[in-house]
């Protein structure tokens, strides 16, 4: 079933200029779309993944969906990234619900009397404990921080990709960080 | 800007000014101006936060990666498959008059099957060649590929 996604009129697309070639099916057109936006949507799926391979399966999928349904695409409805990014943070849901929780193994060891703060761990333990604390996150929160923090959206596109207001998006967020700060032993109001 | 204001807005968005939405930024600076050691006190975890988000760099798409897309893409170019129709309906005639010719010759061509016929499951498989011949001597060979959600070559 064709995406056509119900988002609210958009400012002008700055893809428009390669719509019309990618609706007729024109290979430079979509090598164009990759140099634009793969990088972007790539690292979209790597934040809410957390795995560099599953990342890459994401991104292929979006692409060749963007390619599948370009011929139906309505310009003006929605920005062409938008809809991208809307399909990508769907596509990992989908699979962080699938996905089996992280075991406490891999988050780096630290004495239960005197939790060790963060900014003490060795560098290269500190990506994996980010990645970890990431990986406990609720899908939705980390889709939100991955739109926001990574991603640069403003409130009012993130709460469309996802399809919820901006108030509800900015808990998520909240919330998110939150929990962040928690895990990670960042903030001495919530770990005094 | 309130002192709960801004720390609503830290603990949303970060420290980084980029990431604050347009409206709130001109007031979170002048906040950050008249209150520097209540907004450093504010900003010390979620700063702390920050740098460790910062750790989390994506990889670079390999070229492996764009050329699997290319590949995969070029195969499901327009001229090998139906189109999404526009409309979301079915082309009724042409599924019709495929159904009515293999009816016909598929009872036509029970009609000469021998009495010790060959089982069921292979007789369905005799007639899945059967209905794509047909189909492509109806000149249907596109719907047919459309029903069966092969490309035109049957891969």
């Amino acid at each position: 079933m064709l995406a056509v996604v119900d988002i609210p009129a958009q400012p002008a697309d700055p893809d428009a200029d390669i719509i019309p070639s990618l609706m007729a099916g024109n290979d430079a057109a979509l090598m164009s779309l990759m140099e634009r936006h793969l990088s972007k949507i790539q690292a979209l799926a790597y934040h809410m993944l957390g795995d560099a391979f599953m990342a890459e399966d994401v991104a292929q999928t979006v692409f060749l969906k963007t390619w599948q349904n370009a011929p139906a695409w309505v310009p003006g409805k929605a920005r062409l990234l938008t809809w991208m990014r809307r399909v990508a943070t769907n596509q990992c849901l989908d699979v962080l619900k699938k996905k089996r929780p992280i075991l406490a193994e891999t988050l780096p060891d630290m004495p239960s009397e005197r939790p060790e703060a963060f900014e003490n761990i060795v560098a290269g333990e500190r990506k994996a404990a980010v990645t970890a604390a990431m990986d406990a996150l609720p899908g939705r929160q980390r889709a939100a921080l991955s739109l926001s923090y990574f991603q640069h959206v403003s409130q009012k596109e993130g709460a469309e990709i996802l399809g919820i207001s901006v108030v509800a998006y900015e808990s998520l967020l909240g919330r998110a960080r939150k929990a962040l700060k928690k895990t990670l032993m960042l903030d001495e109001r919530i770990n005094p | 800007m309130t002192q709960d204001e801004f720390t609503k807005m830290i603990e949303t968005y970060g420290v980084d000014p980029a990431r604050w939405p347009a409206d709130l930024s001109v007031q979170a600076q002048m906040f950050m101006t008249d209150n520097a050691q209540a907004a450093e006190h504010i900003m010390k975890a979620d700063a702390a936060l920050d740098a460790a988000l910062n750790e989390l760099s994506a990889p670079t798409p390999s070229d492996l990666l764009k050329k699997r897309i290319l590949n995969t893409a070029r195969p499901l170019a327009k001229t090998d498959v139906i189109p999404v129709r526009k409309t979301g309906t079915l082309n009724w005639r042409s599924v019709a008059a495929l159904m009515l010719g293999t009816f016909a010759l598929g009872f036509g061509g029970a009609n000469l099957l021998p009495t010790n016929a060959p089982d069921i499951a292979t007789t369905y498989a005799q007639s899945d060649t059967d209905w794509q011949s047909t189909a492509e001597d109806l000149g249907l060979s596109d719907t047919y590929a459309w029903v069966e959600g092969v490309s035109v070559d049957g891969t």
